[in-house]
């Protein structure tokens, strides 16, 4: 039993980390991914290739490398020291995200059609208004189903940080199971479960809130 | 939209920050890059890191006046860690190959290992020479590793499994994923058999090519690398070794 209580408590220092590197990849990414696509949607044509060119990579390319490149790169090729562990990891998180939710944010403001910015510019208000007042409600409603299944997968790719050693909850387990003991790396399984579990539920609040607009 | 925008700066500017803070280096610390494996590092009962090479690392970091600094790595990535200087060290049971000698320093041996195979108990009459191995259906090895290369050297055919760790060739074993593992001696022996979580496994030493384990470090580390050497030959004069392979090979 002491055993067990033991191994909870140090997957739970592991999932310390999860949580952080999930919690700071939203923070930063969410409006990071609002820049990039309003980069991509820009009329300005250099902006616009450079953004699309930008997320072709970080899309078309394994996390995975992104964090190796990140991490150890700089000192690789520039001699310089680089990032930390969990710096790396984040920014490496947060750059990736971005570009994802970058593209869902897309599909959102498309989906408003274009007549209500129309009606808003002839009611005389300016861009950003029609931004803030008419599009930005309708665009969240619409991207709330989408964002959740990223923002659950986050939560297990989370799990790559292991890969530059990042102590997070499964490398943890990994340590057990590397002494002998297995039993720890399906019990992470559980940590996952519940925190997802947490998250479907406050998506599905979410979008009830936003059941009154009308799309 | 410019208080937006004035907002995203300030992230990105404190993440920036974070990352300076970390970068910072103390010059009379070596970082040892290390994996968790019995019996050369590994965390005895209260989490302390414990183990032949983590004592014999602390040691020699104290006789030259370092500061020894243990940061888990990733086994595949160890050359990128060092090449990088996110480690100064490999010290973790690393046999010494013509390959790896080719892109970092590796110091004099301190220590013989020996490739084994590892197998289920009741395997234990089918594997016993160098030829009956090559009849098992598939093999775990860690990627890169000197059982790997074993591999190779016999022109086994099995179905070859690698793994990123020697320790998951274990888990293989047992589940019966993988019909044998050739991994370090050192490993099998503390990690298979009665009072271990292994078992139901056991090794056999079907006699493989003697090898040797040496310290890693990056070339133009030349002095460090006669700093290492020197004490090596001194503990093996003076039985500081012979006493580390009593308190954790025997």
């Amino acid at each position: 039993m002491t055993a067990f209580w033991n191994v909870t408590l140090a997957l739970l220092e592991g999932f310390g980390s999860t949580c952080l590197i999930f919690a700071a990849t939203l923070v930063f990414a969410i409006p990071l991914g609002l820049l990039v696509t309003f980069g991509s949607m820009s009329r300005f044509r250099p902006l616009k290739w450079l953004m699309r060119t930008i997320v072709w990579v970080v899309r078309g390319t394994p996390l995975m490398l992104q964090l190796i490149a990140i991490f150890y790169g700089p000192a690789l090729l520039f001699g310089i020291d680089g990032l930390d562990r969990v710096p790396a990891v984040i920014v490496a998180f947060v750059i990736n995200y971005a570009c994802y939710f970058s593209e869902i944010y897309r599909a959102g403001i498309e989906g408003v059609p274009r007549g209500q910015a129309e009606a808003g510019q002839v009611l005389g208000l300016k861009k950003s208004q029609v931004f803030f007042h008419i599009t930005l409600i309708q665009l969240i409603k619409r991207i709330v189903p989408p964002m959740s299944n990223e923002i659950i997968t986050l939560v297990k790719d989370t799990s790559l940080a292991r890969i530059i050693s990042v102590t997070e909850i499964i490398l943890v387990a990994q340590e057990y199971t590397r002494q002998g003991l297995i039993w720890p790396l399906f019990y992470t399984g559980v940590f996952y479960l519940l925190f997802v579990g947490v998250l479907t539920l406050l998506f599905r609040y979410t979008e009830k809130k936003l059941e009154y607009i009308k799309i | 939209m410019k208080k937006l925008f004035a907002t995203l700066l300030a992230g990105a500017v404190a993440v920036c920050g974070i990352a300076a803070l970390g970068a910072c280096k103390d010059e009379n610390t070596l970082v040892i890059g290390y994996t968790l494996y019995a019996p050369m590092n590994y965390k005895d009962e209260s989490g302390k890191l414990i183990g032949f090479d983590t004592e014999f690392a602390e040691k020699v970091c104290a006789e030259l006046g370092y500061t020894p600094k243990f940061q888990l790595i990733d086994w595949e990535q160890k050359i990128s860690e060092l090449e990088s200087k996110k480690i100064d060290l490999i010290w973790n049971g690393m046999t010494i190959t013509d390959e790896l000698k080719e892109n970092i320093a590796i110091s004099d041996p301190y220590l013989e290992n020996k490739q084994v195979v590892v197998m289920k108990l009741e395997d234990k009459d089918k594997y016993t020479d160098v030829a009956s191995v090559g009849a098992a259906a598939s093999i775990a090895v860690e990627s890169g590793s000197a059982g790997e290369a074993t591999v190779t050297d016999n022109g086994y055919t099995s179905k070859l499994n690698k793994m990123t760790a020697q320790s998951d060739c274990l888990l293989e074993v047992k589940t019966g994923s993988s019909e044998v593992a050739i991994i370090d001696y050192t490993m099998a022996k503390s990690m298979t058999g009665e009072g271990t979580d292994y078992a139901d496994l056991t090794y056999v030493d079907v006699g493989y090519a003697e090898e040797e384990y040496g310290v890693g470090m990056r070339k133009e580390d030349a002095d460090l690398l006669k700093q290492i050497n020197e004490l090596i030959a001194k503990y093996k004069q003076d039985g500081t070794l012979d006493g580390l392979v009593k308190k954790y090979l025997v």
